[in-house]
């Protein structure tokens, strides 16, 4: 249980912090997904195959309605597809029971959303811990909460809201909202970070703030990114790039991982 | 962990969650307060019904009568005392002689005996039970002491003022108001409410009368006697105080011809709940054995199965009005189940966050079942709280309350008692908890359940 509040896992990957072990983390394997709507079937995704590997920047990019959010929804296992397999560190997520795909996406999935998504009655310190919580509903809960405090506290801090700790998300600007929900994704050391549009919300200058703590945590940890954006920018630094159109990814831009070698 | 955690910042944090436990407090309160109130007057009714019953009640059928072995059932009680006497687990016995019969108050005053049979209302010849006793035994067996020391209520009229009879020690003395003429008529005894409905005053000549079958003739014969009022007894069950006059038991028997001498015999035992059915039984079996009974099942019964009926009935009036006063609850829990409902509308974003970090249906659901059980823990402690206090303390809350507000809220005087009687039923009370809980959780559990089964896309899709 206590290796999840260790520190982040050192560096897999022998070209550093911007490379990728070339192992799958993620693997989504023919995914459909097809709604019943007034006695009709709509198929969203038509049999998704991806991989996120260990350590790389993936970035999604596709028009509205191109199925990416459902496709998210998939990754981060809370939509269970018609179709196909999502496995994740070699585990096949739809094939366990809802304790432990419940627990998978505790542990193992960090997520950051465009609405930033944060409990209103709690402080920003307690918003960050709740995973940690929902983790250790056991014996020790105490005692985790406290180890759970010290490292929420110290995350914060790194993250220049030290001052902010015990504000509601109702005091905080949005940058500092969508920076406690960065350090509420990473509370549990999770190998896999998935951010919708992170910076929808913001404004220009806070949103290169954000990619910036984003990337920079990436680097840190050498987690496997999933970064859902608009902005060609954004995807200019990622390692490859997925472009979705009409539930089907349609190219695979791989190139940057070549031009970095 | 969080469901606690989570739980209770809702509650706190939503001033709505007040109601709830509000609800909850009142109908708990209330509910304690009312029951404990209702278990005192049926515990007051209870021993007023039971009054001078004792604990057993031996009344051999239609004596004098053969008994089985074709002996005469004796007429005077002195073998069936002597074989209680000897029962170590009785405590006291006394024989009882009941006869219908009327009483009069033209005592030996030919003029109102005019003047009655002029009146065409004949609300001066009342009907009554006389009851022989032998005083000494009867204080022993049955609170007939009690009834005769009790303190005198407070009716309208100022005649019961004093002393109920002027000596306990020997109540068939004459009373020192009585005024003499000739020989000393015996004394008679009477219900509070029949004495006070008469007019009567200590020391007053009555006639008692009754009709006797003459064995010789068949006929039935009226035989009378002057009696003086020695003074009152209040037992506390209306019916006794309103129709029965206590005399000795030798008088009552001179009165109707010898023609017997007991009726009844009145047992109180040391220890009723333990050896009271085994007792009658064993009774049942010897009295007819020895042909003091005919050994007929009904001739010895407890006086739970002499009052059996009326009991049954209390009972159910009890049982009948915590059932209503549940309502109460269930409305209490209606309160948290639109709370709640409200609740899980509003915090659809935060499941749907919950979830996807990583929190279950079962946590969910659990988490606004906790909500509801704080709602019923804090409600219940303080209702539970309120309803002992006021139950202990209604009578004087009860006069402060008249007093200020200048309205009587109870009248004392409708009642037997002078103060709200009111007695905490520890099982009542838990069961009240128990349903508080219950009925608090069951509601909650249809909102907790749809908070459960909420979509976490859907929830997070849009603000």
């Amino acid at each position: 249980m206590s290796d999840t509040l260790d520190t982040p896992r050192p560096a897999a990957g022998p070209f550093g912090g911007n490379s990728t072990t070339g192992e799958a983390v993620l693997v989504t394997h023919a995914v459909q997904r097809s709604f019943q709507i007034g006695g009709r079937s709509l198929e969203v995704l038509h049999g998704i195959d991806m991989q996120l590997l260990a350590g790389e920047r993936l970035g999604l990019v596709g028009a509205s309605g191109a199925g990416k959010s459902t496709l998210l929804h998939h990754i981060g296992l809370l939509d269970r597809p018609t179709k196909g397999t999502v496995t994740i560190e070699g585990t096949d997520a739809w094939a366990l029971g809802a304790l432990a795909r419940a627990s998978l996406r505790n542990k193992k999935i960090g997520f950051v959303f465009q609405q930033f998504h944060l409990l209103p009655e709690l402080s920003a310190l307690e918003n960050v811990i709740l995973p940690g919580m929902i983790a250790f509903s056991g014996f020790g809960a105490r005692k985790e909460k406290r180890k759970l405090k010290a490292k929420a506290t110290d995350l914060l801090t790194s993250f220049g809201l030290a001052e902010r700790l015990g504000h509601r998300p109702a005091q905080l600007s949005g940058g500092e909202k969508q920076r406690v929900a960065i350090a509420r994704a990473l509370i549990l050391d999770p190998p896999i970070l998935i951010a919708d549009e992170p910076t929808g919300n913001l404004d220009s200058e806070t949103s290169a703030t954000i990619l910036d703590l984003i990337f920079a945590e990436q680097e840190r940890r050498t987690l496997s990114l999933l970064l859902v954006t608009h902005d060609e920018e954004v995807t200019a630094r990622c390692d490859r790039v997925l472009r979705m159109r009409d539930g089907r990814i349609e190219d695979d831009l791989a190139d940057s991982i070549d031009s970095d070698a | 962990m969080y469901r606690t955690f989570l739980s209770w910042r809702y509650l706190v944090a939503r001033p709505t969650n007040l109601i709830g436990i509000t609800g909850i407090f009142v109908a708990v309160g209330a509910l304690i307060l009312i029951l404990s109130i209702m278990t005192g007057f049926l515990d007051e009714a209870r021993s007023g019904i039971r009054g001078s019953l004792s604990d057993l009640l031996i009344a051999p059928v239609g004596l004098p009568r053969l008994a089985h072995d074709g002996r005469e059932i004796p007429r005077s009680p002195e073998r069936l005392m002597a074989i209680l006497d000897a029962d170590p687990r009785i405590e006291a016995a006394a024989p009882h002689l009941t006869w219908a019969g009327m009483v009069t108050l033209t005592g030996d005053d030919a003029a109102r005996s005019e003047v009655y049979l002029a009146s065409s209302q004949n609300s001066d010849l009342t009907l009554v039970k006389f009851v022989g006793i032998d005083f000494d035994a009867e204080y022993q067996a049955t609170n007939l002491r009690e009834a005769l020391e009790r303190e005198p209520s407070k009716t309208r009229s100022g005649r019961l003022r004093g002393k109920r009879v002027a000596d306990a020690d020997d109540p068939f003395a004459s009373p020192p108001e009585y005024e003499r003429h000739g020989a000393p008529d015996p004394v008679v005894l009477f219900g509070e409410q029949l004495y006070s409905r008469l007019g009567l005053m200590r020391g007053d000549i009555v006639q008692l009368a009754t009709g006797v079958p003459d064995p010789v003739s068949g006929q039935v014969v009226m035989n009378n006697a002057f009696f003086c009022v020695g003074g009152t007894f209040r037992s506390g069950e209306n019916e006794m105080d309103l129709d029965r006059v206590y005399v000795e038991r030798e008088e009552l028997a001179d009165l109707i011809g010898d023609k017997r001498e007991y009726s009844e015999v009145l047992v109180k035992l040391h220890d009723y709940d333990k050896d009271g059915p085994a007792l009658r039984d064993d009774l049942r079996h010897n009295l007819a054995l020895m042909g003091l009974a005919r050994g007929y099942p009904s001739e010895v019964r407890t006086w739970e199965e002499f009052r059996g009926p009326l009991l049954g009935a209390i009972e159910n009036e009890r049982t009948l009005m915590g059932v209503m006063l549940s309502l109460v609850l269930v409305v209490a829990g209606f309160c948290v189940f639109a709370i709640l409902s409200m609740m899980v509308t509003e915090k659809r974003r935060d499941i749907g966050i919950l979830t996807a970090i990583g929190a279950t249906r079962g946590g969910v659901l659990q988490m606004f079942l906790l909500v509801a059980f704080w709602d019923a823990l804090i409600g219940t402690i303080l209702g539970t709280a309120a309803g002992v206090f006021l139950a202990f303390k209604i009578d004087p809350i009860e006069r402060w309350l008249s007093s200020t507000m200048g309205v009587e809220i109870f009248n004392r005087d409708v009642y037997l008692f002078d103060h709200i009687p009111a007695r905490v039923d520890s099982l009542a009370v838990t069961l009240i908890v128990i349903g508080a809980f219950a009925s608090t959780l069951l509601f909650a559990a249809i909102p907790a359940w749809n908070a459960a089964r909420t979509d976490p896309i859907e929830a997070l899709r849009y603000e």
